[in-house]
């Protein structure tokens, strides 16, 4: 079972994206790459992960180690225990943004106009089997 | 600690004064008690206290004994975030019962700085007129030259007789004058005092519009300005941090026209579709790339929602998310640029768009349905435009939808009317978020979406202070309680007066208040006091004769739908039982002796 966030888990992830019609559907037009940050809840370092989407597909997705490398379109990030509940569907992406559990930079008319999208991929993270 | 309540003899935050305008011409200055100001704040707390009292419960609303308050609060004029809000308040003549409106613009502050805290109207004028307020008093003018003109025109006209350069306006449209029940007024030229047709009201009385300047201006003080502007600080930090409030500015309201769709909240024809895969086409976001010249705000407002667009070379506002929900997805129209247009029309008649969207929408079905024909088909742009000016000018079957969904609905006995006590359903759904049904069902307005904003609650805000915490939306369970708890602490923001989209903390907002005006608040007083002005017009329309058969849903919004509501119904009865318990209202829905003796207004049983 792979750790979340490890190459293995992107990995993993990139083509459980890639193999979904519901996600290529909604993000149809969307073009926009992605820095994940995992925020630890106590101490430790945070963990990143970027996924260059577009056009409905992952183009490709893997671990950051140093961020200041990447320069992506968007950044999501938000503590440990609330990617928990993400990826366990007690909240939605959008609820998280509303709520503040997670925070987001970026054009904000893009993934509001995405909302769906952005559900998806968090459904479809249920596909990959993830050790915490 | 903190000093006497009283400045120089004057309360702290306050003017200290209101103004009584009778339209036979008499205007009289009353004092603002220290009491009044402790139990009811200010807004629609203040205005709802003196409306009873002068138990207009008891006239028809478009009669001469019907009466106008507006009211500030006392955060309006501070350096307090988004509190330029005024409350206009009145019997509706759409739902009979209380009604009230809260609108922004600079209209608010403008009225402090000229030293009130608030205004009350009576009587009815025989010719057009309007009121000028400034810190003298107020003057009842001729408004002939001006009767008759839209909304746009209308404030130029004022504006250019009065030639302040400090000047605020607030005026109604033909719809007013021609007393379309779901009137509304246009403050400062873009925006709107919507739902409960008080510009209606207004219309009654043949007052056309209210202008407001200030020469030297009121010095308002604060009790604590150190402690004041310290929270001041905090809260401006929390308002730059939000999401919401960055998506507001970035896109306005209706950058939650996708996310609305996606929860199922957006209702699409005539409430009877869960899914509209337009969504994206009729969005904020899509006007931010399309028509979008900047964004604006109200005085002193740093979140600013307001749109300003450009459509052929003239720049106007835009539409919020109410307006392109009820025009759009619920007409199935798709087309933005039509919607800005419709927007347009909207405010220049000046009409409430929810209330008009929704009874267009239902001369819609009903055409469909072969129970009427209206002659208006799903997505007649042309068709809504005419039928927008035939209700303002009450021509044709306009004059018939000019009556709001209920009368309608009775007219050719019908029970899909979308509405609760005669207020039209607004564009949040109680299939996706079930807490919407009983705060629809029992809110003293009919069925509104604010102040308390029960959908922001379903999906995560939590208001852990007052135990308003959502698990799941669909679930009925303990939404009576949470919706009647969340209906009195948000009554505060209409008391103090402050924009619901500002994300305060309800510890936050009892110090703003506390510091401002010296008085003792805390978090369970500012709840009690919201407890107490809730009951109050409660127990207005008590007098008006409802009871708990009253608050109730049509049954248009409780049938399943496939999409983001995933064909949930919220269970009503569940959470009407829970929320008469935690309100302590009886059976017929009438708040008990020993429920208004805790919360001193037991004075409202007295015989009229």
């Amino acid at each position: 079972m792979p750790k979340f966030f490890s190459q293995e888990w992107i990995g993993e992830y990139v083509k459980a994206i890639n193999e979904s019609e519901d996600y290529e559907k909604a993000a149809k037009g969307w073009e926009g790459d992605f820095l994940f940050v995992v925020e630890p809840d106590e101490e430790g370092e945070p963990l990143y992960a970027y996924i260059d989407l577009y056009h409905g597909k992952a183009r490709k997705g893997f671990v950051v180690k140093d961020p200041s490398q990447i320069n992506a379109a968007f950044e999501f990030r938000g503590k440990l225990s609330n990617w928990k509940k993400l990826l366990k569907g007690e909240i939605d992406p959008i609820k998280g943004l509303i709520t503040g559990k997670f925070k987001l930079k970026g054009s904000m008319a893009m993934v509001m106009r995405y909302a769906k999208a952005a559900k998806v991929l968090v459904d479809l993270t249920k596909k990959v089997e993830t050790e915490w | 600690m903190l000093i006497s309540n009283f400045g120089g003899g004057k309360l702290f935050a306050y003017a200290n004064k209101i103004l009584r305008i009778n339209l036979n011409g008499e205007i009289k200055e009353i004092e603002l008690n220290e009491n009044l100001a402790k139990y009811f704040i200010g807004g629609s707390g203040l205005a709802a206290y003196y409306l009873y009292k002068m138990k207009i419960y008891d006239f028809e609303a478009f009669s001469a004994k019907n009466v106008v308050a507006m009211f500030n609060g006392p955060l309006t004029g501070t350096k307090a975030p988004s509190t330029s809000r005024l409350e206009f308040c009145a019997k509706s003549p759409l739902t009979e019962i209380w009604g009230e409106s809260n609108v922004g613009g600079k209209m608010a502050a403008f009225l402090k700085f000229a030293g009130w805290d608030g205004v009350i109207i009576e009587g009815q004028s025989d010719k057009p007129v309007y009121i000028y307020i400034n810190e003298n008093g107020a003057e009842i003018r001729s408004a002939n030259g001006i009767w008759g003109k839209g909304c746009y025109e209308a404030q130029k006209a004022i504006e250019k007789e009065i030639k302040e350069r400090r000047l605020s306006t607030a005026v109604i449209g033909q719809a007013g004058e021609n007393l379309v029940r779901y009137a509304c007024i246009q403050v400062d030229n873009s925006r709107h005092a919507g739902r409960t047709g008080i510009g209606a009201v207004l219309g009654a009385k043949k007052i056309k519009g209210i202008a407001v300047s200030y020469d030297t201006k009121h010095e308002i003080e604060i009790a604590d300005s150190s402690k004041f502007e310290e929270e001041i600080k905090a809260l401006n930090e929390r308002i730059k941090d939000n999401f919401t409030c960055n998506m507001l500015k970035e896109l306005g309201t209706a950058g939650y026209v996708e996310s609305a769709e996606m929860f199922g909240d957006l209702p699409v024809k005539y409430f009877t579709q869960g899914t509209f895969d337009k969504a994206s086409e009729i969005s904020g976001s899509k006007m931010a790339q399309t028509f979008l010249k900047t964004n604006d705000g109200c005085f002193g407002c740093s979140i600013k929602c307001g749109r300003v667009v450009e459509i052929d070379g003239k720049i106007i506002h835009g539409p919020e998310y109410e307006t392109i929900a009820s025009f759009g997805s619920l007409q199935l129209i798709d087309d933005l640029r039509s919607l800005i247009e419709i927007n347009y029309l909207l405010n220049d008649y000046g009409m409430d768009s929810i209330s008009s969207g929704v009874v267009i929408a239902y001369a819609m079905w009903l055409s469909e349905r072969n129970i009427h024909d209206f002659g208006i088909k799903w997505g007649d742009v042309e068709g809504v435009k005419k039928f927008i000016r035939d209700i303002a000018f009450k021509k044709g079957d306009g004059a018939i939808l000019a009556e709001g969904v209920r009368r309608v609905g009775k007219k050719f006995k019908d029970e899909n009317a979308a509405h609760v006590k005669g207020l039209e359903i607004p564009m949040h759904d109680p299939r996706a978020f079930s807490s919407l049904a009983i705060a629809y069902a029992a809110h003293n307005r009919g069925a509104c979406h604010l102040p308390h904003q029960m959908y922001n609650v379903e999906m995560g805000l939590k208001i852990k202070e007052y135990g308003i915490i959502s698990k799941d939306r669909f679930s009925s369970e303990s939404k009576g309680i949470i919706t009647a708890r969340m209906q009195n602490y948000a009554e505060i923001f209409n008391c103090a007066t402050m924009c619901v989209f500002v994300p305060i903390k309800p510890t936050q907002m009892a110090n703003l208040l506390k510091f401002a005006t010296g008085f003792n608040f805390d978090v369970n007083k500012i709840y009690t006091i919201g407890e107490r002005i809730y009951n109050l017009k409660r127990m207005f329309n008590v007098r008006c004769g409802i009871k708990a058969g009253d608050d109730v849903l049509p049954k248009i919004v409780l049938q399943p739908l496939k999409g983001g509501s995933e064909e949930n119904v919220p269970d009503l009865e569940l959470q009407k039982k829970e929320y008469y318990k935690e309100r302590r209202w009886s059976e017929e829905g009438i708040p008990t002796r020993e429920k208004l003796e805790e919360l001193e207004i037991a004075w409202t049983l007295e015989s009229s």
